[in-house]
C-alpha cells in the first residue's frame, strides 16, 4: 500500500537533447546514469537538464533504456525479471552499426555501467566476427599503414588470419 | 600490479566514427575536466568536443578489452593507433586483469591418430577441446607443465634440462638458456624441482629450480634416501635478464612434484623432505626469493592415501582422496592452506562422497607389474567449484558429486590439467607492468 503511495508522488526531471527535444522521465529511472545522477544530487531538478552531447533519437533510446533498467519499486528484482531484461537487452542492442556506436558513446558520457558493458560487448561481438577490411568499413578507420607495413605486420601472425 | 593506473593510457585518439562527444573523464583518470557540473554552467561553456570520426581512447580500449588475443592481434593491423594502442604494456596488463576470471584448464595429450603431443585448452560451457596446437620446439617428446603464470606457461622435458615459456595464445616461444644444472647431468645423479611464476616487485617472470647431486657410485638413480648429496644448488632464471644467477636459499633434500601450484607470487609443490622427515607443501617466494615449508595437517598423515594440490579462492588447496580396498568408492576431502609457511593455517572446508562408479585407477601402490604414469592419478582438481576432474583407466573425466552427473571428456590427459587464461603477455622479456 505504501509502495502505491510513494508511486504517485514519483518525481519526474525533464531532459533537453542536442536538438532541444525534450523528454520528461521519472527522477529514479534518470537516476541509472551516474553523471544525471550527480546533477540531482547538486539540486538541478527545479530546471531542465541539459544532455548536451545526445541527439534527440538517441536520447529517446537511452530513455527507453532508463526505464527498463529503473530499480523495481518493491526493491528485489526476480530471477524470471532478470531474464526479461536480459532478453530486452539483447535486441535493444541489435541496431544499425551507427547507431550501436551512437549508444555506446551515450552510455560513456552519461556513465550507465550497465549500457556500457552491453555496448562494447556488442561492439566487440561486431569486431569479432568480421575481416580487418570489413572493420575498417564498418568503423570508417582510416589505414594509415603503407601496403608494406601492413604486409610485415601481417606476416608476423600470419596464422591468426587464417 | 596496478601501476599502469598511473601511467599514460598510451596513444591518442583512435579513429573510429562518432558523435562530437566530449570525453566523459572516468574515476582515476589522469583527465582533469570534471563533469560534477551545474547545468546553468554547461549552457554558458560547450563542453570540448572531439575531432569528427573520433572514439574517446578510453571507450575503444573497453571495446578491445572484450576481444580474445586471436582478434587482437588481427586488428594490430586495422591502423596505427588500433596497434599502438594493442601492443601497448598498459592494455595488455588491462586485458589480462579483465580477464583474469576467465581461466580455463590447459592439457597435454597425445593425439591417437597423429601420435603428436599437443596442448588443449577446454570450455566450461561446451565441454568443447579448443586452441588444440602442437607443442613448441624443441619439444616434440613427452612434456611436462611447470607451471602457468598469466598466461605464459613454462614446459619443461623430464629431468628439466630442457625448458621453455610459451604463450600459447600469441604462440610466442622463448627457449630458457642452460642452467648450471646441465654441466652436471652426465656425472651425477640429480634430484631437482622447478617452478615459474611473477616476481610483483622487479615486474618480472622468473623460473626457480633447486637440485642436489649424488655420486652416482654411491647411489642409485632415483633411491635418495639415506644418501647424503654431494651438491646443492639454487638458482633463478630471469626472463627480463634472461639469464640464470645462484640464490642463497636452499630449501634442503626435497622429493618435490613435477608441477607448481602457483597463486600470488609464489610457487608451491607437494613435498617430502628427506632431511627433516616430513611430508607437506614447499614453496618458493619470487619476490624474497626465500624457500617455506607447510607440513601437512596431522589427520591427513597418512601415506596410504592420494593427494593433489590446486588453486582455490586465490589459495592453495588440496584435495585429499582415501578410498577403500578396491578404490571403487572414494571420499575426497577438500583444505585450504590459507597462509604459506603456517601449518595451523589449514581448514578442512568440505568432504565430497563417497564417490562409486567412476572406476578410478587404482592407487599406484596397488598396481601389480611396471607402473605407468597414466595409472597413478585419482581426483586432480576442482572446476568452477562444482566439478571435479578424475583420471579413468582410459579416459578423463568430470565428475560433479553434487549431482553426481559424469561427463566423458574427449581426450585423455596425460598431465594434469593447469589453470591457464589466454593473454597477450610476451615472453620476450619486455613487460613493464
Amino acid at each position: 500500500m505504501s509502495s502505491t503511495l510513494c508511486c504517485s508522488f514519483a518525481k519526474n526531471v525533464t531532459l533537453r537533447s542536442s536538438d532541444g527535444q525534450t523528454f520528461e522521465v521519472e527522477e529514479a529511472a534518470a537516476q541509472v546514469s551516474q553523471t544525471i545522477k550527480r546533477m540531482i544530487e547538486d539540486g538541478c531538478t527545479g530546471s531542465v537538464i541539459p544532455v548536451p552531447n545526445l541527439t534527440g533519437p538517441v536520447l529517446a533510446l537511452v530513455i527507453e533504456y532508463f526505464k527498463k533498467h529503473s530499480p523495481p519499486s518493491d526493491g528485489c528484482p526476480t530471477a524470471l525479471l532478470e531474464m526479461e531484461i536480459k532478453d530486452w537487452d539483447a535486441k535493444f542492442v541489435a541496431v544499425d552499426n551507427d547507431t550501436l556506436l551512437d549508444l555506446t558513446l551515450a552510455a560513456h558520457y552519461l556513465e550507465i555501467q550497465g549500457l556500457l558493458d552491453l555496448t562494447c560487448h556488442r561492439v566487440a561481438d561486431i569486431l569479432n566476427d568480421n575481416s580487418v577490411e570489413k572493420i575498417r568499413e564498418i568503423f570508417h578507420i582510416k589505414n594509415d599503414f603503407t601496403p608494406e607495413e601492413e604486409a610485415e605486420e601481417r606476416s608476423k601472425i600470419q596464422w591468426a588470419f587464417e | 600490479m596496478g601501476r599502469w593506473e598511473s601511467q599514460s593510457t598510451g596513444p591518442d585518439s583512435c579513429q573510429l566514427k562518432s558523435l562530437a562527444l566530449k570525453p566523459k573523464p572516468r574515476r582515476k583518470s589522469r583527465q582533469t575536466v570534471s563533469i560534477k557540473y551545474k547545468p546553468c554552467r554547461l549552457q554558458s561553456i560547450p563542453p570540448p568536443m572531439l575531432m569528427a570520426n573520433e572514439l574517446p581512447e578510453d571507450l575503444v580500449t573497453e571495446i578491445l578489452l572484450c576481444l580474445p588475443v586471436v582478434s587482437l592481434l588481427r586488428f594490430n593491423c586495422a591502423c596505427k593507433s588500433w596497434y599502438a594502442l594493442i601492443t601497448h604494456q598498459n592494455f595488455i596488463r588491462k586485458h589480462l586483469l579483465h580477464n583474469k576470471n576467465n581461466n580455463t584448464r590447459l592439457f597435454l595429450w597425445q593425439d591417437e591418430t597423429t601420435r603428436d603431443i599437443v596442448a588443449s585448452t577446454l570450455s566450461y560451457e561446451t565441454l568443447q577441446v579448443s586452441l588444440t596446437q602442437p607443442l613448441p620446439l624443441p619439444f616434440t617428446e613427452v612434456t611436462y607443465f611447470v607451471g602457468s603464470c598469466d598466461g605464459l606457461v613454462c614446459l619443461s622435458d623430464y629431468d628439466a634440462l630442457n625448458v621453455v615459456i610459451w604463450n600459447p595464445a600469441t604462440k610466442e616461444t622463448k627457449v630458457v638458456p642452460n642452467s648450471s644444472m646441465s654441466r652436471f647431468s652426465d656425472d651425477y645423479h640429480i634430484m631437482s624441482g622447478i617452478g615459474f611464476g611473477f616476481d610483483a616487485k622487479t615486474s618480472d617472470y622468473k623460473i626457480i629450480k633447486f637440485f642436489s647431486l649424488f655420486d652416482p657410485n654411491e647411489s642409485d638413480n632415483y633411491d635418495y634416501e639415506g644418501h647424503v648429496p654431494c651438491y646443492r644448488l639454487s638458482e633463478v632464471y630471469s626472463l627480463s635478464v634472461d639469464s640464470w644467477r645462484k640464490v642463497d636459499s636452499r630449501p634442503g633434500l626435497f622429493d618435490v612434484n613435477a608441477i607448481d601450484t602457483y597463486i600470488n607470487g609464489m610457487a608451491s609443490w607437494e613435498a617430502f623432505d628427506f632431511d627433516d622427515n616430513w611430508e607437506g607443501v614447499l614453496s618458493f617466494d619470487m619476490s624474497g626469493e626465500v624457500f617455506l615449508k607447510t607440513p601437512l595437517p596431522d589427520d591427513v598423515l597418512n601415506s596410504g592415501d592420494w593427494r593433489n594440490f590446486f588453486v582455490l579462492n586465490e589459495s592453495i588447496a588440496m584435495v585429499f582422496s582415501s578410498g577403500n580396498e578396491e578404490w571403487l568408492e572414494i571420499c575426497c576431502d577438500i583444505w585450504l592452506l590459507l597462509e604459506v609457511g603456517v601449518k595451523d593455517s589449514w581448514t578442512k572446508l568440505f568432504t565430497v562422497g563417497p564417490i562409486t562408479g567412476i572406476e578410478l585407477p587404482l592407487p599406484f601402490w596397488q598396481i601389480e607389474g611396471p607402473l605407468t604414469f597414466w595409472q597413478i592419478e585419482g581426483p586432480l582438481t576442482f572446476w568452477k567449484n562444482d566439478a571435479i576432474f578424475c583420471r579413468t583407466n582410459d579416459r578423463l573425466i568430470l565428475y560433479n558429486p553434487f549431482t553426481k552427473e559424469r561427463t566423458n571428456l574427449p581426450i585423455q590427459s596425460y598431465s594434469c590439467p593447469i589453470t591457464y587464461m589466454e593473454t597477450l603477455v610476451s615472453v620476450k622479456g619486455r613487460n613493464e607492468f
